[in-house]
């Protein structure tokens, strides 16, 4: 048992060394382009377009993952220690993951209240913001509101005022050049949104149910009803008594569609589907959630794609 | 109506002027204009003085607002002019320290924050300073047919945790955790601040804390894989783990490959420290002094990588050593190891994870006959997580004794966990343990445990 010590403790030096080497061997800084880190890919998507060539946007969480539920990865912690910039959806949506990170980050402007922090939610008028008593009795909800806002485009150029903010903040040097590009974003997006209202128009009032409380914004911005959720209450599991529920409601009102992001079991949604005669679409909560949406727009376009195309297809049912 | 107002104090004034002061009206004709206008500058200054103080309570109405809308107070935009300015200010402060700092590290080090921070998450809360409050829960049910095992075939309410966490400032946050195990008198479980904003990457503790030595060591018994901690853990560091009173440095080491390092030291009091009585009251016959070999000194580095998107490895290595001037001398080393599977790109919730810890013992008695004992021991389990809600799992363990000459412990365990929502968790398990400490060797253990958690959404440590 001894030589067992002997090669724990020549490990141990081993590792000691090793670190003591890598401390020792510093790169020059050669930041040439700001290095802003988001929660998720939303946020990134749109600090590209504000940021343009001055930035280098990444997400921590991946479009096809639940942004409720990351693992607060070390490797996460190195990237917040690095940033120039933070930007988090807000809302509470990350409280389960990202305070380990900033926690750990050792990078104190990205912060709360410091200069390198965004909250992307700043000035969105959040919906759903629970009344009367908030307990856990009503499922995991978010105590601050929905914070699946970024499908709505005028959200978006929020979004986009937000992070130009603060880029402004920590590089007044080019005050001119992300005003310009923000400016041009929130023009694009009037100029989009146009289009997008347009080929959702013919289906104003269209009955929809999604898997999570989360097409709020989506719904109240292009006029669709949405009617019930998969989960019975936020974050809780399908039960049987509440599917069988939500498909006599969706019988008795002509619901024919049913959302789910591709993070969420869709054996359940093709029971319900099947019962109901109706359409399950899978659609992105974050750009690059489904191939093809790496950027806003194509973000926003193939959502609006698909939830005309499958409300188009189940009209006559 | 500030101007109305002053002008019916003016004009009580004049007459109390008349009623009071019975002086020649040439002279009070005189004299009025003048003490009115000293009345008048007086009132103005007050007036003054209080539309001031109404402008502070608005602008700290506002900030609150701000503060509870969960936007950061309105930032100062960084001009050229106030660029230079900081650096001359910077350039009058002691200076921090050589300049050998990764990228963005550098900025963290040599700009002490402008708008400090906060602490971490607490941005929206939905408590107005009061600290987040928690309660934690534990209630468990051991069946077995070995005797010998405490609160063997009865229900406990094994423990139950209060937890206050917050800010204390703009550079430290506070975590404590109270708990009341059953049969015991309450303790504080960690009581520590985290100093957040010191430059270098470092970060610091003070109070009392888990000890950073491996994996399992650091978890809460809530938050642990299993309904007890592993045999080799609890033969080192006892039924609860390792824990002390004093500080702790950490260092995030910056490297070339943006690879997480973290190196870790800590110096607690020593290990089982139980002390009674107040810090400096008159003692009848003097204790025997300390020295440095008293303390227990704790060393910790671990390092993460990415194999791909889905896959993770976690190593880590802890180093403990504690020669007390009389007593027994320890040196403990550790070696831990995880591995992570999830699916980013997947349908529902399934995720692996392996996760084993070595512990080489070195114990020196200093008594007569056989007194150096080396010892190892060491755990291994997998967890699999079937669906949104469930998780299956099995343990190994194998422990020697430290302080013992070949008496050892194995077990084997798997179990169960189901979890509606992550606040609340039933588990079941049966654990076959052989141990040589126990006269009756063999014992099969039937664990039976829901816990849950009340209070603000906690973060998961990773
Ligand atoms: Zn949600």
């Amino acid at each position: 048992m001894k030589k067992m010590a002997v090669a724990g403790r020549r490990a141990f030096a081993l590792v000691g060394g090793v670190l003591l080497l890598a401390a020792a061997e510093l790169p020059a800084p050669a930041a040439a382009k700001l290095y802003v880190v988001t929660t998720t890919p939303d946020l990134a998507a749109i600090a590209r377009e504000v940021g343009g060539d001055k930035v280098e946007a990444e997400s921590l969480a991946l479009g096809t993952q639940d942004p409720h539920f990351v693992d607060a990865k070390p490797s996460f912690i190195v990237k917040l220690n690095r940033a120039d910039l933070y930007v988090k959806r807000g809302l509470d949506l990350e409280v389960g993951w990202a305070p380990v990170l900033e926690k750990g980050a050792r990078n104190p402007d990205i912060l709360y209240g410091g200069r390198r922090h965004v909250d992307a939610s700043d000035g969105i008028a959040p919906l759903e913001i629970p009344t009367g008593v908030l307990s856990r009795a009503l499922g995991d909800v978010h105590p601050f509101g929905n914070p699946h806002y970024q499908r709505d485009p005028i959200a978006a150029k929020t979004i986009a005022k937000n992070v130009a903010d603060g880029l402004i903040r920590i590089d007044s040097d080019n005050r001119a050049y992300y005003e310009q590009r923000r400016d041009d974003f929130d023009r694009r997006i009037d100029e989009r949104l146009a289009g997008w209202l347009q080929e959702l128009a013919p289906y104003r009032g269209a009955k929809i149910v999604t898997y999570h409380k989360s097409w709020e914004y989506f719904t109240a911005r292009f006029g669709l009803d949405s009617i019930g959720e998969m989960e019975p209450k936020p974050g809780v599991a399908p039960s049987p008594a509440h599917l069988a529920e939500l498909i006599n409601l969706m019988i008795a009102q002509h619901a024919k569609l049913v959302i789910r992001e591709p993070f969420y079991p869709d054996n359940l949604t093709r029971v319900v589907a099947e019962k109901t005669e109706a359409t399950v679409v899978t659609l992105p909560e974050s750009p690059g959630g489904v191939p093809g949406t790496d950027d806003y727009f194509s973000f926003m376009d193939y959502i609006v794609k698909q939830v005309a195309h499958a409300l188009q297809e189940t009209k006559g049912r | 109506m500030a101007s109305r107002s002053i002008a019916t104090r003016l004009a009580f004034e004049k007459r109390r002027l008349w009623h009071l002061r019975l002086l020649p009206v040439v002279a009070l004709v005189a004299l009025a204009p003048i003490a009115a206008a000293a009345n008048e500058t007086q009132e103005i200054r007050e007036l003054r003085k209080e539309v001031g103080e109404l402008r502070d309570a608005v602008r700290e109405l506002k900030g609150q607002l701000r503060q509870l809308k969960g936007q950061p107070p309105a930032p100062v935009a960084t001009t050229e002019q106030e660029k230079e300015l900081e650096a001359e200010i910077r350039a009058a402060m002691p200076p921090l320290a050589p300049g050998t700092l990764a990228p963005g590290v550098g900025a963290v080090a040599a700009a002490p924050p402008v708008q400090p921070a906060v602490g971490a998450g607490i941005g929206k809360s939905s408590s107005i300073l009061n600290p987040d409050i928690s309660f934690n829960g534990d209630f468990t049910f051991l069946g077995t047919d070995n005797r010998q095992l405490n609160k063997a075939n009865r229900f406990s309410f094994r423990e139950a945790e209060v937890g206050f966490q917050a800010p204390i400032d703009p550079y430290a946050r506070a975590d404590a955790f109270i708990t009341f195990d059953e049969g015991e008198s309450p303790g504080v479980e960690e009581a520590y601040a985290t100093f957040l904003t010191l430059p270098y990457n470092l970060q610091a503790r003070i109070g009392k804390f888990r000890l950073s030595f491996g994996k399992n060591n650091l978890l809460h018994r809530h938050a642990l894989s299993q309904t007890d901690r592993p045999l080799a853990e609890v033969a080192n560091f006892g039924e609860e783990g390792l824990s002390g009173t004093g500080i702790g440095v950490s260092y995030l080491v910056p490297n070339p490959w943006d690879q997480y390092v973290l190196v870790t030291g800590e110096v607690a009091n020593g290990l089982g420290e139980e002390l009674e009585g107040a810090q400096g009251i008159p003692l009848e016959r003097p204790a025997p002094g300390r020295s440095l070999d008293d303390f227990v000194y704790v060393g910790h580095a671990q390092s993460f990588f990415d194999l791909n998107a889905n896959n993770n490895i976690e190593v880590g290595g802890s180093f403990l050593a504690n020669e007390p001037r009389s007593g027994t001398d320890t040196r403990v080393y550790g070696v831990d190891l995880t591995y992570r599977w999830r699916p980013l790109a997947q349908q529902g919730y399934r995720q692996f994870l392996w996760r084993s810890e070595g512990y080489f013992t070195h114990q020196d008695t200093h008594a007569a006959g056989r007194s150096v004992f080396d010892t190892s021991g060491g755990y291994t389990y997998g967890e699999y997580r079937l669906g949104q809600t469930q998780w299956v799992g099995t343990r190994v363990d194998w422990t020697e004794i430290p302080g013992t000459s070949g008496k050892k412990e194995w077990g084997v365990y798997p179990y169960f966990t189901f979890s509606p929502l992550e606040f609340g968790y039933f588990r079941v398990g049966y654990e076959y343990v052989r141990s040589d400490r126990l006269n009756d060797k063999d014992s099969h253990r039937v664990w039976l445990q829901y816990n849950f958690s009340i209070g603000p959404h906690a973060a998961h440590a990773f």
